[in-house]
Formats: C-alpha cells, sequence, structure tokens
C-alpha cells in the first residue's frame, strides 16, 4: 500500500536560515507517528508545510501519490489533512458548537444563495453539519459546553476543542501540534486515551509532542528533528536507545 | 401621544425616518464588511454615490422603473467592490483602511469630473420615488437575509475570517473568496441605499458621499457595536436622529462623532451590543440545568 503522506527531500528558507533541510519521510496509513525534537528544530514549520500554511523552498509533498506541494491551505484540508496549532488559535468569541461546525465547511458546500433561500438541500446539510459537530464534541468530551464561547474555556478544554474542530473535516490525517502542552498529568492521560480512541476511528496522526512519557506510550514511530534536519528515527525502543539521539535531545532532558 | 401623531403625519419627520432606514441599509452592508468579516472599509459611502449616480441616470435619462434602477445600482457598486477588493484582500488592518480610504476620495473626485453625472454641480431633477413603505419593505428584507446569512455555513465562515484567518483557511476556508463575496454583498447594500438616497432627495452631489460620510457610517455600525444586526439599527437609529431633533448635535455632529468614537474604543470597544447574542442568552437561560450532583466533576 502506497503511503498516505510522503515528504520528499523538503527544504524551507527564511530569509537567511534554513528552518527545515532536505527532510524526507513518510506515514503510513493507520499509524501513530511522532516527530519530536529541541525548541526550534522546526517541527512546526513541517506541520505548516504539510498543511500548506507554507510552501517549501524546495522538495515535494506526496497526499496519497498526489502531488499537493504548495497548495492552498484551504485546499489540503479539503484532501484530507488537518490540523491543531501550537500557540492555540480557535474562533475565541464564537461559541464552540459554531467553532466545530466551521470546521466542517470543507465537508459542505451552501454559499450565500443558499444561506438566504435556504432550500430543502441546504437546511439538510445544516442538519447534516450539526450532528458532525456533535459527534465530534463527544469524542473529546464537550458536549455539554457546545453553547460556551471558546474564549471563556479553560487552556485544556480549548486544546481539546482544536481537535474536535480538526476532526469534525473527517481527515484522513490529522496533525497534532503540542495538544498536551500546559496540560496536567491528568489531562494528559486522558488525552492520550482520546488519540488512540481517534486512531481506532481510523485517522492517521501525525504528533509533535514534548513529554517523552507520552510520545513513547502512544507511538508506533518516531522521527527525531535536530536543527532542521531528521537525526534519527524508528520505533520507541529504537529511538530511546539511538545515542545520537540521547545526544541531541533526550540528554539535554536527562541532565 | 402628541409627539407621536406628529412623527406619523408630519411630512418632515417621514422624511427624516425614511432617511433613516437608507442609511440603516448602507450601514447594514458596512456591517458585513467590517463587523462580521472584519474588514476595514472607509470608503463606504463611494459606494452610495456608485449606486446613487448609476440609479438616478437610469431613471432620468432612460426612464428605466425605479425598482430596476436601484437593482442596476446596487450592481454597479457591488462590481466596483469587487474591483476594489480583488487586488486589495490580500492587505489587512491598517494598509486596506486607507486603500479603501484612497478610493472613496478616487471615485468623488472622478464624479466631479464627469460630464455625465453634472460634475461638482451634482445632478438634479431625479424623479421622487423613494417613499417611506419601499424603505420599510427593504430594511426588513435585507435585515432577514443578513440574519440567514449569519445563521448559515456562509456566515460562519466571514465570522472565521474575522476570528483567525490562518485559522480560517485551515478549516478549509477560501478566505480571499470569502472576503470579496463579503465586499460584494456590502457594497451592494451600500449601492441600493444610494439609488434610494437619489431617489429621497432628488437632487444629488458629489459632496454628499464623501469622507465625512463614510466615517458617519461607521459611527452608525461601530457605536452599537461590530458584527450585530440589533447593534447596527441601534446606533443608525440613535446617530442619525439625533442631530434632526438636538440641535447642538447637528451644529457639533463630527465633533461628537468622534468623542463617542473614542469613548466607545475606550469603555465599550465591542459597541453598545456587541458580543451579546440574544439568541445565544435565551438558548442558555432556557436550557434545562443538570441536577447539581451530576454537574461537578469536569
Ligand atoms: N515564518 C517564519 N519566519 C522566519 N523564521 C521562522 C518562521 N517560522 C519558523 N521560523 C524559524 O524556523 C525555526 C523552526 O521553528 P519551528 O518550526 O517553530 O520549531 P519547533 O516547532 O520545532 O519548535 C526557528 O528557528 C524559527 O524561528
Ligand atoms: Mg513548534
Amino acid at each position: 500500500m502506497p503511503p498516505l503522506l510522503k515528504m520528499e527531500n523538503i527544504s524551507i528558507v527564511f530569509g537567511g536560515l534554513t528552518a527545515v533541510e532536505s527532510i524526507s519521510f513518510e506515514v503510513e496509513k493507520g499509524r501513530i507517528v511522532s516527530l519530536i525534537g529541541p525548541n526550534g528544530a522546526g517541527k512546526s514549520t513541517v506541520f505548516n508545510i504539510i498543511s500548506g500554511i507554507y510552501s517549501p523552498t524546495s522538495g515535494s509533498v506526496y497526499f496519497l501519490e498526489k502531488d499537493i506541494t504548495g497548495d492552498r491551505a484551504y485546499k489540503i484540508t479539503g484532501y484530507g489533512i488537518a490540523r491543531t496549532f501550537q500557540n492555540i488559535r480557535l474562533f475565541k468569541n464564537l461559541t464552540v458548537a459554531d467553532n466545530v461546525r466551521i470546521g466542517c465547511h470543507s465537508r459542505s458546500r451552501a454559499g450565500f444563495m443558499g444561506a438566504v433561500l435556504r432550500a430543502g438541500r441546504v437546511k439538510g446539510e445544516e442538519r447534516g453539519i450539526t450532528d458532525r459537530a456533535k459527534e465530534s464534541l463527544a469524542v473529546v468530551g464537550l458536549a455539554d459546553k457546545s453553547e460556551d464561547l471558546a474564549k471563556n474555556l479553560s487552556y485544556g478544554d480549548q486544546r481539546k476543542l482544536e481537535i474536535a474542530r480538526a476532526l469534525a473535516s473527517s481527515p484522513e490525517l490529522l496533525l497534532l501540534d503540542e495538544p498536551a502542552a500546559g496540560m496536567n498529568a491528568g489531562e494528559k492521560q486522558g488525552l492520550m486515551e482520546m488519540i488512540k480512541a481517534i486512531s481506532h476511528m481510523g485517522v492517521t496522526i501525525l504528533l509533535v509532542e514534548h513529554d517523552m512519557k507520552f510520545v513513547m506510550g502512544i507511538s508506533d514511530h518516531i522521527i527525531v528533528l535536530d536543527y532542521g534536519q531528521i537525526i534519527a528515527s524508528g520505533t520507541p525502543e529504537e529511538v530511546q536507545n539511538d545515542p545520537v539521539v540521547i545526544e541531541a535531545y533526550l540528554g539535554k532532558e536527562a541532565d | 401621544m402628541q409627539a407621536i401623531i406628529d412623527i406619523t403625519t408630519n411630512p418632515y419627520y417621514i422624511q427624516v425616518i425614511t432617511m433613516m432606514g437608507v442609511y440603516l441599509i448602507a450601514a447594514l452592508g458596512l456591517n458585513l464588511i467590517t463587523g462580521v468579516t472584519g474588514q476595514f472599509s472607509f470608503g463606504h459611502a463611494a459606494y452610495m454615490s456608485i449606486g446613487a449616480y448609476t440609479s438616478a441616470l437610469l431613471t432620468k435619462n432612460l426612464d428605466l422603473p425605479f425598482l430596476l434602477s436601484l437593482l442596476a445600482g446596487g450592481l454597479m457598486a457591488a462590481l466596483f467592490g469587487v474591483i476594489l477588493a480583488v487586488p486589495s484582500m490580500r492587505l489587512t488592518g491598517d494598509y486596506l483602511g486607507i486603500t479603501t480610504l484612497g478610493f472613496g476620495e478616487i471615485v468623488r473626485v472622478v464624479f466631479i469630473n464627469m460630464e455625465i453625472t453634472g460634475g461638482a454641480r451634482g445632478l438634479a431633477g431625479i424623479p421622487r420615488s423613494t417613499d417611506l413603505t419601499v424603505v420599510f419593505i427593504l430594511v426588513v428584507l435585507f435585515i432577514w437575509a443578513l440574519y440567514r446569512i449569519n445563521n448559515s455555513r456562509f456566515g460562519r465562515a466571514l465570522a472565521a475570517i474575522r476570528e483567525d484567518e490562518i485559522a480560517a483557511e485551515s478549516m478549509g476556508i477560501n478566505v480571499f473568496l470569502y472576503k470579496v463575496e463579503s465586499f460584494a454583498i456590502g457594497t451592494f447594500l451600500a449601492g441600493i441605499s444610494g439609488g434610494l438616497y437619489a431617489h429621497l432627495l432628488q437632487y444629488i452631489n458629489p459632496a454628499d458621499f464623501g469622507f465625512a460620510k463614510s466615517f458617519e457610517l461607521l459611527n452608525f455600525v461601530v457605536i452599537g457595536g461590530l458584527g450585530s444586526i440589533p447593534g447596527t439599527v441601534l446606533g443608525t437609529t440613535v446617530l442619525s436622529l439625533a442631530p434632526e431633533f438636538l440641535r447642538f448635535v447637528k451644529e457639533y455632529r463630527m465633533l461628537i462623532y468622534g468623542g463617542l468614537m473614542v469613548l466607545m474604543m475606550i469603555f465599550r470597544p465591542h459597541g453598545i451590543l456587541g458580543g451579546v447574542d440574544l439568541g445565544r442568552l435565551l438558548r442558555k437561560v432556557l436550557r434545562k440545568k443538570p441536577p447539581a450532583a451530576l454537574s461537578g466533576g469536569n
């Protein structure tokens, strides 16, 4: 089976700085893959390239064998790639329900005329959107907060809402950028179960996370990034025992 | 009581209220662009003028039926709205503000120098076709349509753009296209408003649609509450009636508007009704609360 996502010799240069240099890796369908590395290693930049926020300076991104390099972000969401943001980017002044409804955008069609005329087809679509939003909120356990404003949620709940909003687009591939950041141990445990449940629903997951216990406990495969380059990759055991990784990354943590 | 009778029978008051409705239509359009979609527009009166001249010339010179001329004025304004929006929607904040401001001035200067519009002397002899009934029907129709927009996939996409463009694009929203659509609808409403204005006053002049008018429209929207339809209605009602009934307000109009704007920015940046969603409040109040014993633990 071809890989779901294939990154081929991806580089990106900002001004004089090469943030990501000749990165190649693949993500197979159904896996939970983690991207780890010290701060500034280029993990979020890789996410921004996959999701179309940045266009790589060179190299290609393939999704289901289709070249999607440089396509606009809104199109990439339509192909089936959804994401969350390291710095939470919710629609703060909208309700939890509306945030997730907006997540359904790429799976619905009604435009301006549909809004005004509200024909039967459009009403049906709206019901579908509301149902899909409810399902997504149930997955992350926020169903009872659907009428709250996003900005009034706790930090942990805001992170969960980002996941629900991304799920609403029915993605094949879900990119999670530091979903556990700022959560306490109990919340992290819950989040881990949640990500496993999402994975069981058939969604492939690419994860950036700093918490090593979290990463080792959940990943099928780990890719280690340092100074914009891949320095190691493999199973959690392989990566944990790799001297290069210990030197570059885990060593610093262990000190 | 006497006051109510006066207002409903006195032609002067009817004129004032009709004019208020005319401005309300333009303000509702601006609210969609600035309040809902979050895009600055400092040249909204220019689109009123495009609608005003287009429809006036069509009824005056070509005997086009009034309502058709209104529609043509609205479409012409929207066309120019799109022509401005396509290159400038990649700009944000201040830059977009300055571009729209500049566009407004260009339109005014073009009308001053155009032969067919009567130049700086203006255009007179426009048939008086606008009345309170037409304006009232159109106001109700547009408010109804805008409510539907706000509660739709389309309207949610506009609000998402206001809240966070990058997140909106990442949710599958073609931000550029939706901004242009928002501009088209908002400027269409300004064009309709301009057509009504021309056929109410029977005389138009480029000076009627300068920056001061654009600023006034922005005030109507900001004071009531950016993004809120009831807020726009409230802001337009209070600010367009006050100068008619309070003499000192008329004399110091710009000063008072400026002062109000500053006060609002400081004390209530979202406007009087901004951030108040009546529907959401009601749903919250009406929703059954779970028993206290069950609501803990999350
Ligand atoms: N838009 C940008 N402009 C300039 N430099 C950037 C930009 N985005 C990221 N960088 C730089 O790229 C490097 C990698 O950043 P990032 O991908 O955010 O790291 P990580 O997520 O691994 O902590 C950093 O040096 C950062 O400053
Ligand atoms: Mg990062």
